[in-house]
């Protein structure tokens, strides 16, 4: 609990394996409250599980990560006797109401309506009562823009709506740390730009923000720091300005694939 | 011509034989109902085992479920009913005998059924719902269940109709449901057409009844998918034949 508490979130040394595939080679990282992150990087190189492991959906096998001060370390796998499993399970659960997270697919839930996709969270995570938190959920809708389709079913809505419910559901957990993972890549042209600008609204807010995009311009406007992503590791960081220039020839190459494409 | 033919026709003792064949569809109801019961319930054991990470536990599942679904209902009736008496051993009644035999075989498509609906639900869910901060098993309650639910209903309605015609099968052991009475009843009229002609009938308009029913439960599942889901509700049961779902759009 000394100078490394500045830091919102700090990874040390964390790998992520799937069985024998290393997918995640032990990476360093540090994200400064109030940061704006834009991860970049090809397709399967890992931008993905990073994103999953800081939100503690998919625990790094191992390595350190330091979030707000509280220190996580994978523990051992109890196959035996998944009941020693309970308390991890737990502290996991709590650790991740801190940290929010938005998917390319939305993942809303497509059996409640928007305002109990909302509600959910609220209830179970902050002890809130039917009524209160379908109250909350409506107004963390406005600030989205959706509190009209509170009655309405994803069915009824488009990607851009429905992305826009996922931003409100992990909003009104009051998060430190907003994770996005290309949460506009699966929206029609048109819809894009209404999704980005609550991101960068949200950014000029000062929340600390974590974005995988393909969208150069949108990280060249909001980040405060761009890294880019190559087969599993970080292989360069700095500010936009300093991605301009980029120092590797991987980042020049993947930079020069995408405005091409 | 075909005026003739159906002069010959006589339904009177079919409708004079009417509460033994009611009491017969009676017994076809209770069968299929309780082994349709038992049968989901064995079907979610089944279904658990087969994902449990204990390999043995795993195995075992695969190795019952594809035993189950090799054996005929008629084989497994014999076996119980005759077979397992001559080796002095159980003599069961009928009723048990095929309300055992019906569940047993059914709870391996169930198992089968729910695995399949289980792996259905995207994995996205799931993601999502941990990010949103809630503990597993409200994930499991809330999220999942109930996709796996409408995702499985319209398989275990299939089921359910197949439980309710192999029922007819347990005829073989004296169990006195529709067909059998049936049976009786055309022998002792010499009136076989009359009375299977009956019984078909009376299959015909009990699965139809099924059909709607479980469609409507359906319904009760998949709302979300429904764009204007008040209006349709309320039409009853007629009107909503050709109202199935539309799931047009793609996600
Ligand atoms: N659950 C998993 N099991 C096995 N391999 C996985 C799993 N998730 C991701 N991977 C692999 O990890 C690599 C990185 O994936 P990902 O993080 O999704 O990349 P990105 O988001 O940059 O496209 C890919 O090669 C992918 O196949
Ligand atoms: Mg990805």
């Amino acid at each position: 609990m000394s100078a490394s508490t500045s830091s919102l979130l700090e990874l040390r040394q964390v790998t992520k394996q799937f069985g024998e595939t290393t997918v995640l080679h032990p990476t360093d990282l540090q994200v400064e409250r109030g940061e704006v992150v834009c991860v970049i990087g090809p397709s399967g190189s890992g931008k993905s599980t990073l994103l999953r492991c800081v939100n503690f959906i998919a625990p790094p096998t191992t390595g350190t990560i330091v979030f707000d001060g509280e220190e996580y370390r994978p523990p051992k796998d109890h196959r035996w006797i998944p009941a020693l499993g309970i308390p991890e399970e737990q502290r996991l659960t709590r650790l991740r109401t801190q940290v929010g997270m938005v998917f390319q697919q939305f993942n809303v839930f497509p059996h409640l309506t928007v305002r109990e996709n909302v509600a959910l969270g609220l209830r179970k995570t902050c002890g809130l009562g039917k009524k209160a938190a379908d109250a909350r959920a409506v107004e963390e809708l406005g600030k989205v823009g959706m509190a009209e389709k509170a009655a309405a079913y994803p069915e009824q809505l488009s990607g851009g709506q429905k992305q826009r419910v996922a931003i409100a559901r992990a909003l009104a957990l009051e998060p430190k740390l907003m994770l996005f993972d290309e949460a506009t890549s699966a929206l029609d042209p048109e819809l894009v730009g209404g999704v980005l600008q609550i991101m960068r609204d949200l950014a000029a807010g000062g929340m600390t923000m974590m974005v995988v995009t393909h969208e150069m311009r949108f990280a060249m406007d909001v980040a405060d720091r761009v890294i880019f992503m190559d087969r599993g590791g970080i292989v360069e960081q700095g500010t936009p300005e300093q991605f301009k220039s980029p120092q590797h020839e991987r980042t020049r190459a993947f930079l020069k694939s995408i405005n091409h494409g | 011509m075909t005026t003739t033919v159906f002069a010959a026709l006589d339904f009177g003792p079919v409708w004079e034989m009417r509460s033994e064949l009611l009491s017969g569809i009676g017994t076809m109801a209770l069968v299929s109902v309780v082994s349709f019961a038992i049968a989901i319930v064995g079907g979610l054991v089944l279904a658990g085992m087969r994902q449990s990470r204990s390999l043995p536990i795993s195995w075992a599942g695969f190795v019952l479920i594809q035993v189950l679904r090799g054996i005929a209902l008629y084989v497994l009736l014999l076996w119980l009913f005759f077979g397992l008496a001559a080796q002095g051993g159980f003599q069961f009644e009928p009723i048990p005998a095929g309300i055992f035999a019906l569940a047993l075989l059914n709870s391996a498509y169930l198992a089968e059924i729910f695995r399949a609906g289980y792996e259905a639900v995207p994995p996205g869910q799931k993601e999502a719902a941990l990010a949103c901060g809630l503990p597993k098993r409200t994930w499991f309650g809330k999220i999942h269940l109930p996709q796996v639910t409408q995702i499985t209903l319209p398989a275990m309605g299939n089921v359910f109709v197949d439980i309710i015609k192999d029922t007819s099968i347990l005829s073989a052991i004296g169990v006195a449901e529709l067909l059998r009475e049936s049976q009786r009843w055309a022998q002792f009229y010499e009136l076989p057409f009359e009375f299977y002609t009956a019984a078909a009938a009376i299959y015909i308009a009990i699965v139809t009844l099924v059909t709607f029913g479980w469609r409507r439960l359906e319904r009760r599942f998949s709302r979300h998918l429904h764009t204007a889901p008040r209006v349709r509700r309320s039409r009853g049961l007629l009107f909503g034949i050709g109202g199935r779902p539309s799931t047009t759009t793609a996600s």
